[in-house]
């Protein structure tokens, strides 16, 4: 099993789970924090683009990278407008797992 | 020694939609080329190199960087067209530049610099009539800013990362009687420029600017926005390098651009960009111009082509006006409605009466395009030109 395959594999399991979000969000964070360059510990899980400095244009389009890779799917222009705070991403992922 | 000719395989198929924007890098990467050729389905790059070039594996490599970073992962833009008038009927099909050469209405005077005589000149007024009057229905406070532009600001709003192979640059003598006197003495115009040393010019503190509405926003850097809302209007000299692409009225590297800039919340920004494209609309239908609008993105330099590329398109935040160029059957860039969300609100610390950075946006006109464009679609002569123009080169 890949990388990608145990990350696909693991979070779909916890998709069931009523904390599910809260342990999606607790596997993105280091991810959230590598490309707002922020400490782990600051990031909020409803943030927002625009509420960081850092959550930039550039940021906003290094993080729908970074998604597309590690959970090998694609991200269209429409999904790229829409997923600007971190509950709409999870929510996503989750209906793309589901799918 | 002759011009040779390089053909280069790119290591990633370019796709169609970036074609255009990769061959038109391509005059960045090397002094040696002097035209470039991608092919209809993006499998060949075909250079135009100065004769005596040498180093083309280096040169290759340098063409596979630019494809690779802009196309490797490249988002499949939405493309939307808020306005299709392409097929309207137009009174005239042939190239009016040599006509215009002639008569010395356009004068070549280096790459990417002309002059114009009275036909255009007051052709460009009577588009300026009708923009005056756009911007008044708008409210829009008449400014008036410099040619030059300041390095420390740019760079503030990280222009030089967005676009460093556009960039024009002010300089000057050093303060240096030595230097001063031999410039004085010994500078004469080589072949390819000044024969000054590089080390006799100071350090670069000032630009040429390459936009209006950016010294609207650097005078409100730093305070809270007047009032919560502006709207604003300024017509200036725009300079925008573009090497070997240089070769006509459709690209100049100096040309002069009007603008209508709004500064507040992001409706208000957003409200006023989408009338004043509203007001134009009813404009060029009666002028009877043969256009479109459609989503477009700003010319980014390679490194951040694809991620800035994508964001502008994904959140819808530039369309551009293009007319046709019957004479070539294709179109050509004449204005852009913009919306920059909060990114000089947020860089340049230009707050709203709430504490949130305040967004931007701007109409904007290219006047030498615009009125090329026209003469394109109905010639040089005003009395057959559409009736709503030809009141006002009358009027």
């Amino acid at each position: 099993m890949g990388l990608l395959t145990a990350n696909l594999f693991w979070y779909k399991n916890q998709m069931s789970s009523p904390t599910s979000d809260q342990i999606v969000f607790e596997d993105l964070r280091p991810l959230f924090a590598e490309i707002f360059r922020v400490d782990p510990a600051q990031v909020d899980p409803n943030a927002q683009l625009g509420e960081w400095p850092s959550w930039d244009s550039m940021a906003h389009m290094d993080l729908m990278l970074a998604l597309e890779n590690r959970f090998g799917i694609e991200i269209n222009a429409e999904n790229i407008s829409r997923l600007t705070s971190i509950p709409a991403i999870l929510d996503h992922l989750q209906h793309q797992n589901r799918g | 020694m002759a011009e040779q000719i390089l053909r280069i395989s790119p290591e990633l198929q370019i796709p169609e939609h970036l074609i255009g924007q990769v061959q038109s890098k391509l005059a960045y990467v090397d002094e040696s080329i002097t035209s470039a050729i991608v092919s209809s389905d993006g499998k060949q790059i075909e250079l135009r190199l100065r004769p005596g070039a040498d180093s083309k594996s280096d040169l290759e490599s340098k063409v596979q960087i630019v494809v690779v970073e802009m196309a490797r992962g490249a988002v499949q833009p939405k493309v939307e067209v808020l306005e299709d008038h392409l097929q309207r009927a137009t009174s005239y099909s042939a190239d009016p530049m040599p006509d215009l050469l002639n008569r010395n209405e356009v004068s070549w005077e280096y790459n990417g610099i002309y002059t114009f005589g009275p036909l255009l000149t007051r052709l460009i007024d009577v588009f300026e009539t009708y923009f005056l009057s756009l911007a008044s229905s708008f409210d829009a406070k008449p400014h008036r800013f410099p040619t030059l532009i300041s390095a420390e600001k740019l760079g503030r709003v990280n222009y030089f990362r967005a676009f460093p192979h556009s960039l024009t640059f002010a300089t000057h003598l050093r303060e240096d009687l030595n230097i001063i006197n031999d410039f004085s003495e010994y500078s004469e115009y080589g072949e390819t420029g000044l024969n000054t040393p590089p080390e006799s010019f100071s350090k670069i503190q000032a630009l040429l600017s390459p936009a209006v509405c950016y010294h609207l926003y650097f005078s409100l850097a730093d305070h809270l926005l007047p009032g919560g809302q502006l709207a604003a209007t300024a017509v200036g000299h725009c300079f925008r390098y573009e090497s070997t692409n240089l070769n006509s009225l459709e690209r100049m590297w100096d040309f002069t651009m009007r603008e209508i800039i709004f500064v507040g919340p992001a409706d208000f920004v957003l409200q006023n960009r989408e009338r004043g494209r509203q007001q134009m609309a009813e404009f060029l239908e009666r002028v009877g111009l043969a256009y479109k609008v459609e989503s477009a993105n700003d010319p980014f330099f390679v490194g951040e082509f694809r991620k800035q590329a994508a964001f502008q398109n994904a959140f819808q935040l530039k369309y551009e006006i293009r007319a046709r160029l019957p004479f070539k059957d294709s179109t050509l860039a004449v204005g852009s409605y913009n919306y920059h969300q909060d990114f000089f609100g947020r860089h340049l610390n230009i707050s709203l009466p709430d504490g949130k950075p305040a967004h931007t946006g701007c109409i904007a006109f290219g006047l030498e395009r615009l009125a090329y464009a026209f003469l394109c679609q109905f010639g040089l002569d005003p009395t057959v030109w559409p009736e709503p123009i030809r009141e006002m080169w009358n009027g």
